[in-house]
């Protein structure tokens, strides 16, 4: 039967497998889309196995468009717009599920498996980790088991395994074009770009202005940020290790913005030591931010050095970034240019008169700003002030609140506090966001560097030495510069002095203890750094470099297809060879021998026909051909002997063969 | 006439725009999963044109008579799928392609083994039909390719007229002739049983002799009374051709199943009385091959 408009009732089996591989690309819609859109449509799929018992679906026009009306009306409330990903997909979402309802004929049904592998593509939009490409790998297998299953209509056992067997079998087969696709499709963007907003790839990063909780939003979570592999070795200790994200030199108290960069004319600053080679794999943020060791001297490919030396990609970073990138740890001498000194000495209007007092009394007792400097950090370490990430609101007068009467923050309240008393002092100051640490993967020999690792610390202006790192946190608790925040909070929760963090999440952080379940999350992540960094990060850069690497020096995308065509039209030939031997038809030899021995009476004169049994042509024929007929009655005695007893007697077998090669050869005379 | 065709289906313009969909993401988006997906797919649909080619290779037709039918009733045309290779053939679905448009589906063939499946069809015009091709098909597995193939039956089959008309018999002959149908088997008053002929009615046999374990016995049965039944073509007042075929169809089988004697005589034939199924059909193979 083709396929087409039958109505028939779709069996459930299929349908059960369908709704099975959708349980694995819905759920992680949940944390992108309004959290009733994936609800409503696993509900319909209830629905319909409830509707399924009794053998019913949805027939009625009018409450199939008033389910779709009530639904994009829903979508419409729920994000005030129906254009663009999110309310787009919904829309999706909301009329599969009418579908769902509906389905009933094969038709429906091709389209619901399209659906089952267009949520496939859904699930690794949302994320390319090698999570969801496991997920979207295990769906894409059930849909299609589903699609076999539904073209069969029935297996007499193994209900649900033996299709599924049957599509591993189909996919293993299909492998090696894949193979082959994987290397020599050509990757060529051809200038075109989809760009989806950022809510819907990016994921939690840093955002692009400093204020109070900026950073500590992230520092439970536990993601990667970007993973960093050291090829020229020379990986810095532990306190060493700044990520540089972001200059924000635009100061508003506790709160710090990034100067517009093309306001001001800016060159590179000059550094200097030993410089520090770094590949980084960095995971989609939806932002520009490209993080590199302090500092950056050069742009890796795609990407640009910008005011305060951070990089910036040229788009937002929706798919994993793979770059090369060097670093100097060092300052070099050179001068502010003035109107850089301007910038960044600038403090808003705001700021009260006590904080413009407590500045100037760092630079009452000497002029040399290092002294500014050591008496600015001294007021945090004297001060009795607290490390604390639920620090509460800080209002109007912020600033004032957090250095005379709280005296309790985050990093970032540092850092802000710090470089705005250093801008009231008169010494340039700007502030730095990144991340700061790095958890060393001994499986992948590379560095791991988490959200929850997010730091912002100051920059200040020395003559003589240039832009400065001071990290005013490495003050108040050192410990956490030198180990990083997880082991931070293990010392200090041993030591029975747990740090203030609001109650949050402590068995997120327990779970991090180091363990066998740490190190199978090395093993995965790993197993992730492979996948990002071989293969999903396999884009026209590094098929450019592999078919190099094996000695092709051009792979322009004429090429490649040319290649592809060729490679894969030999592979497929291959295949149908292989599976043409498999369908060849297998008889019986003695059939064939008996057929040998028909054809030559055939032509001697005794033409077989259809309905004649053994024996019966035999007697015919021994009629038609008297010269043989001794041996034609040997034969298809000997024939049916062997046929049709249990118990042959005579020659047998080889006695068959012989008799009917002596007919062949004498009839030859 | 015995090659096969590999042609897309109509499913196949979606599988284009969900392989197009996937092939803009990883391209537009340098979604390396993205592409990942679409070369996994593509990999399928293309393994799978060999396979559903191969489905139909090495299959053999082999088509068994066919059972008179009375017109607008279903004829049967029982099949025999014989798979020659070692590999099971999933998804098999046979139709006829001439005025006879029926399909019937065979879901699995084993190797080496035989599938049966029996296509029924409504029963057209009366006469003696012949089936010359028989269309194999399949889109297994996944539905993206048709292979289809054409294969030469020669297979008759009878539609008999549809019975209509008076259902009462004519009077029957007055002539009494006792001797000539005293010895007819058939009747509606048991006399007794005799070891079973070949070609005898199977609904004569005594069974429950059979289940006792005795041999095959044949009820005897004998008719009391009356004389043959007389259809005459010509007899009958009505106009029509078929209307007079359909009523003297009726009257067979209302005189069959009365097991009396009944004689038919058409312009071109005549039968003379008997009873019997053999006899039975003769006359309906008369009454439809009329010309």
């Amino acid at each position: 039967m083709k396929p087409g408009k039958q109505d028939y009732v779709i069996p459930r089996r299929p349908l059960i497998l369908m709704a099975v591989s959708m349980l694995f690309t819905v759920p992680p819609l949940f944390g992108n889309l309004v959290w009733w859109v994936p609800s409503a449509f696993l509900g319909s799929l209830l629905v319909r196995f409830l509707m399924e018992r009794r053998g019913a679906r949805l027939r009625s026009q009018i409450l199939k468009i008033a389910l779709m009306a009530a639904g994009v009306g829903g979508i419409a409330l729920s994000y005030h717009a129906l254009i663009g990903p999110e309310p787009g997909l919904s829309i999706c979402l909301v009329l599969i599920a009418v579908k769902v309802l509906e389905a009933h004929t094969a038709r429906d049904f091709h389209i619901l498996a399209l659906l089952g592998w267009f949520f496939c593509l859904a699930t690794v939009l949302i994320s390319q980790s090698l999570a969801s490409a496991v997920f979207s790998g295990i769906a894409f297998t059930i849909v299609l088991s589903a699609v076999l299953l539904f073209y069969r209509r029935s297996v007499a056992r193994r209900a649900f395994l033996s299709p599924l067997c049957d599509a591993a079998v189909l996919i293993l087969q299909a492998l090696p074009l894949v193979l082959v696709l994987f290397f020599l499709f050509p990757r060529g963007t051809g200038g075109l770009r989809l760009i989806l907003n950022r809510s819907f790839s990016g994921r939690t990063g840093m955002s692009d202005s400093l204020s109070p909780g900026s950073i500590s939003s992230l520092i439970f979570s536990n993601e990667v940020a970007f993973r960093v592999e050291f090829p020229k070795g020379g990986m810095p200790a532990p306190s060493g290790l700044y990520w540089r994200g972001a200059v924000f030199a635009r100061c508003g108290g506790l709160n710090w913005s990034p100067e517009k960069t093309d306001a001001i004319w800016w060159n590179p600053e000059p550094l200097s030591g030993k410089p520090v080679h770094q590949r980084i794999v960095l995971e989609p943020h939806g932002n520009r931010w490209i993080f590199a060791l302090d500092r950056p001297v050069e742009a890796p490919h795609g990407s640009r050095l910008t005011h305060g030396n951070v990089l910036l990609a040229n788009q937002p970073l929706f798919s994993t970034f793979q770059y090369e990138v060097t670093s100097l740890p060092n300052n070099g001498s050179g001068a502010l240019p003035p109107l850089e000194r301007k910038l960044c000495l600038q403090i808003p209007k705001t700021v009260s008169p006590a904080i413009r007092a407590l500045a100037q009394s760092f630079t009452r007792d000497s002029v040399d700003p290092r002294a500014a400097v050591a008496k600015g950090l001294q007021f945090f370490q004297k001060g009795k002030f607290r490390y604390s990430l639920a620090p509460g609101e800080y209002g109007e007068d912020g600033l004032d609140d957090f250095l005379f009467r709280r005296r309790a923050g985050f990093c970032e309240h540092y850092a802000a506090a710090f470089a705005t008393l250093m801008r009231a002092a008169g010494i340039p100051s700007r502030v730095v966001v990144g991340y700061q640490g790095g958890e060393f993967n001994r499986l992948g020999k590379y560095l791991v560097v988490r959200q929850s690792y997010a730091h912002a610390w100051c920059e200040v202006w020395l003559p003589g030495s240039g832009w400065e790192r001071v990290d005013p946190t490495s003050v108040i608790v050192p410990e956490r510069v030198n180990m990083g925040f997880d082991t931070y909070l293990e010392m200090r929760e041993a030591a029975g002095a747990g740090l203030d963090i609001g109650g949050l999440s402590r068995l997120g952080l327990a779970l991090r203890r180091p363990g066998l379940l740490h190190d199978l999350q090395l093993a995965w992540e790993t197993l992730g750094y492979e996948w990002d960094t071989q293969v999903a990060g396999f884009d026209e850069e590094a098929q450019r470099t592999f078919f190099f690497q094996i000695g092709f020096l051009n792979s322009g995308p004429a090429v490649l297809l040319g290649w592809l065509i060729l490679v894969g039209a030999a592979v497929i030939g291959a295949q149908s060879l292989a599976s043409w031997w498999k369908v060849r038809p297998v008889q019986d030899p003695l059939v064939l021998l008996y057929e040998r021995f028909c054809r030559r009476a055939a032509v001697l004169g005794a033409k077989r026909e259809p309905w004649e049994g053994p024996l019966q042509f035999a007697e015919r024929a021994a009629r038609l051909i008297p010269a043989q007929e001794e041996r034609i009655r040997r034969i298809a005695g000997l024939y049916t002997g062997l046929r049709y007893s249990a118990t042959p007697d005579g020659g047998g077998a080889t006695g068959l063969l012989r008799e009917i090669r002596l007919f062949c050869r004498s009839g030859k005379l | 006439m015995n090659r096969i065709v590999v042609v897309p289906t109509r499913n196949a313009g979606g599988f284009a725009f969900i392989l197009v969909v996937m092939w803009y993401v990883g391209m537009g988006q340098g979604n390396g999963s993205a592409y990942l997906l679409f070369f996994l797919l593509l990999g399928v649909l293309m393994v799978s044109v060999p396979k559903t080619f191969m489905n139909l290779a090495a299959l053999k037709v082999v088509a068994e008579s066919a059972k008179p039918a009375f017109a607008g009733q279903e004829v049967s045309l029982p099949l025999e799928l014989v798979n020659f290779s070692k590999r099971t053939r999933c998804a098999v679905s046979v139709s006829l392609s001439g005025e006879e448009k029926a399909s019937e589906f065979v879901s699995e063939i084993p190797g080496g083994k035989a599938a049966r499946t029996v296509i029924r069809f409504p029963a057209g015009l009366r006469g003696e039909h012949e089936i010359s091709t028989l269309r194999l098909s399949s889109v297994w597995p996944i539905g993206f390719f048709e292979a289809s193939r054409n294969l030469t039956i020669r297979q008759h089959y009878l539609v008999y007229p549809r019975p209509a008309g008076d259902p009462g018999l004519p009077a029957p002959a007055g002539s009494k002739a006792p001797g000539a149908w005293n010895v007819q088997s058939e009747g509606d008053d048991f006399s007794g049983v005799r070891a079973y002929l070949p070609g005898e009615s199977q609904r004569h046999i005594d069974w429950k002799a059979v289940a006792r374990g005795h041999p095959l016995m044949s009820k005897q049965f004998s008719a009391d009374t009356g004389g043959a039944f007389h259809f005459d073509f010509n007899a009958i007042a009505l106009r029509d051709v078929e209307a007079r075929l359909s009523q003297l169809t009726l009257w067979v089988i209302e005189a069959d199943r009365t097991r009396r004697p009944y004689s038919l005589r058409l312009p071109s034939v005549e039968i003379a009385a008997s009873t019997g199924e053999a006899h039975y059909h003769m006359c309906l193979r008369a009454l439809a091959c009329y010309r």
